[in-house]
């Protein structure tokens, strides 16, 4: 840990040192562009007006006739809504282990190691601790085991990590995989069998499928970088990925899907990208219909997109006065709502829970993550199994909370240098 | 006082925006000139990203956060630059990175030289990663922010760019040569 540490205060010496010549010179002539380039309007990042009547005119005397139409409106309104009513209730229930589920424990990762948190009391216990860097740990569908990212050498981290699989009370611990270059990206099968990740070669993103036994390791070349991996729900035919273009010769970004065993590439994507940031953070719904993504462009303010799997159709979820923009989509176990970060005009974000339909902007929930050097930032952010609530991860204060999906206040879960944060589904 | 310059700076007020650019461009070219190693392409990512700051400036909300505004401009303007130099530049291949055992004195060498060539190996991301976390001493979640990229990511892109530098200097090390430039990302 010595070593490592003096390699990075010799770092940051050297880093002053190096720079310490630069004398600009070019003052002058940023002035003298900015003298000729004029202010956008305080009020332009506003991306939508709502009219609001300050006056309120004074209600009319209703004659018999309005009265009747107003009573004849009720009828047909009560109807329509006893049809949604009765829609909604015989929708089919997503079969497990997805749709709401029971809450089970919270795991956590601190300090290199993997604790199990008392969502009520905020007590952590350790689960795994040994002398390597554990953490990511992430509960399988059905909440019986979970994962873990545990460096496969104490010192280099060029040596990459290992995927470690362990039962949910942190017994049988093994790892399934050697020490993988650039590993950061993890998705359970939705029956628990296999595991698929993200290893990096040369920066490049590649899926590979595991086994939770540790047997049939192999990759899936789909010729591109790739990032954001899913299995599609709700029995994993496909994974979907975001098709990354790096370099001038890869094609351009997008949103695919390919068979576990490497056939069947397939675009999701049915728009030409913005640019190379464009078609980010790529959710899938749990009934695997709907996929969610962050749109982007050079000077489009981020917007939360769906595309539905059936139809190619894409849509723009509808963004709130004073959002600068919105990014970072995940959905409910019913798949119905959406979790996502709503950015603003000082770079600070809050969590927002929307429906799916678009019918509203949604509802803001817990604090603002202001960014600055002792602010707080939102980070990891997911819904609880029961849907009730968003664990969300505010890193700069080091505090989990969990805040309702009706906006009423949130508690703080747990304290502590945390970081990402997994429930356990346990059966409804 | 800082703050009275911002706020003066969104009412249109450019002598006080002179100030606020003047007081932060020596700064700002560092930062560039770190992430890019090319004095010309650096003060283009600064003028682009001052120029941007000057037009988009009525638009912050809370000006205490201008510093941290303003970095996160130039990051994105860095990036932006590296990506239009490399439409212009062949990259050269690369040799594998891969050390399986890692010496005792890797780490704590610090030539000034071996930190150059492990740090100009990393791509601009990766070098951006390292100079908002040590040399502009951001922590990690405002990197993240800064970035636009989750906070894992953050992690996962310096624990990988450090990895790297370290897995240069050991390879610097045992041949006893210097290393072929070019990105690694």
């Amino acid at each position: 840990m010595t070593a490592i540490h003096d390699f990075e205060r010799n770092l940051g010496a050297w880093l002053r040192e190096d720079s310490e010549h630069r004398v600009p010179d070019h003052l002058e002539a940023v002035l003298v562009r900015t003298i000729a380039t004029r202010q956008r309007p305080w009020w332009s990042s506003l991306r939508r007006w709502l009219p609001v009547d300050v006056a309120t005119p004074r209600a009319p005397r209703l004659s018999a006739g309005a009265w009747r139409a107003i009573v004849a409106i009720a009828v047909v309104a009560l109807l329509i809504a006893a049809l949604i009513a009765l829609a909604v209730g015989s929708r089919p229930k997503l079969p497990a282990p997805f749709g709401p589920a029971r809450n089970g424990v919270l795991l956590t990762s601190a300090d290199g190691d993997i604790f199990r948190v008392n969502p009520t009391t905020g007590d952590r216990t350790p689960l795994i601790a040994s002398s390597l860097n554990e953490f990511g740990p992430t509960f399988s569908r059905d909440g019986t085991k979970f994962l873990f990212l545990q460096a496969a050498d104490p010192i280099l981290s060029s040596a990459g990590l290992r995927l470690v699989v362990a039962n949910a009370d942190g017994s049988d611990v093994r790892a399934i995989t050697p020490g993988v270059d650039g590993l950061d990206w993890v998705d359970w099968s939705p029956d628990g069998t296999r595991i698929a990740f993200l290893s990096r070669e040369l920066g490049r993103g590649r899926i590979n499928i595991v086994n939770v036994d540790g047997t049939g390791l192999h990759p899936l070349d789909v010729g591109r970088p790739v990032n954001q991996l899913s299995w599609l729900p709700p029995d994993g035919p496909e994974i979907v990925f975001r098709g990354e273009q790096q370099i001038d010769h890869d094609p351009p970004v997008g949103i695919f899907a390919v068979r576990p065993d490497g056939s069947g590439l397939r675009p999701i994507s049915t728009r030409q990208p913005h640019d190379r940031n464009d078609f980010n953070d790529v959710a899938v719904s749990p009934d695997g219909r709907l996929v969610a993504y962050r749109a982007a462009g050079p000077d489009e303010p981020f917007s939360v997109h769906l595309i539905d799997l059936q139809t190619g159709k894409d849509r723009v979820l509808p963004s709130a006065p004073g959002s600068t923009g919105e990014g970072g989509p995940g959905f409910s176990p019913d798949g119905r709502s959406i979790v996502y970060l709503r950015w603003f005009d000082d770079a600070s974000t809050q969590l927002v829970v929307a429906p799916v339909d678009g019918s509203n902007v949604g509802i803001a929930i817990g604090p603002h993550g202001p960014f600055g050097p002792d602010g707080p930032s939102i980070n990891n952010y997911i819904f609880t199994p029961d849907g009730t609530a968003v664990l969300a991860n505010y890193d700069a204060e080091k505090v989990d909370r969990l805040l309702p999906v009706d906006g009423s206040p949130g508690v703080v879960v747990a304290r502590g240098q945390l970081a990402f944060g997994s429930f356990q589904r346990l059966a409804p | 006082m800082q703050r009275d310059l911002v706020e003066r700076a969104r009412r249109g007020d450019h002598d006080a925006f002179a100030e606020l650019a003047g007081a932060a461009i020596s700064r700002l070219d560092s930062a560039a000139w770190l992430i890019l190693r090319d004095p010309e392409q650096a003060a283009d990512a600064v003028q682009n990203a001052l120029v941007r700051a000057w037009r988009d400036l009525p638009t912050l909300r809370d000006p205490a956060k201008f510093d941290a505004w303003l970095h996160r401009l130039l990051v994105r303007s860095c990036i932006d630059e590296a990506r239009r130099l490399r439409r212009h530049r062949i990259d050269l291949e690369l040799t594998a990175l891969d050390v399986p055992v890692l010496a005792d004195h890797v780490s704590t060498i610090a030539d000034r030289d071996q930190l150059e060539r492990g740090f100009v190996r990393l791509d601009p991301e990766m070098r951006a990663v390292i100079v908002l976390h040590h040399y502009l001493d951001l922590a990690l979640p405002e990197v993240a922010v800064t970035l636009g990229i989750p906070i894992g990511t953050a992690k996962s892109r310096l624990h990988r760019a450090l990895g790297l530098m370290r897995a240069a200097l050991e390879a610097d090390a045992r041949t006893g040569t210097g290393i072929a430039e070019g990105p690694v990302s």
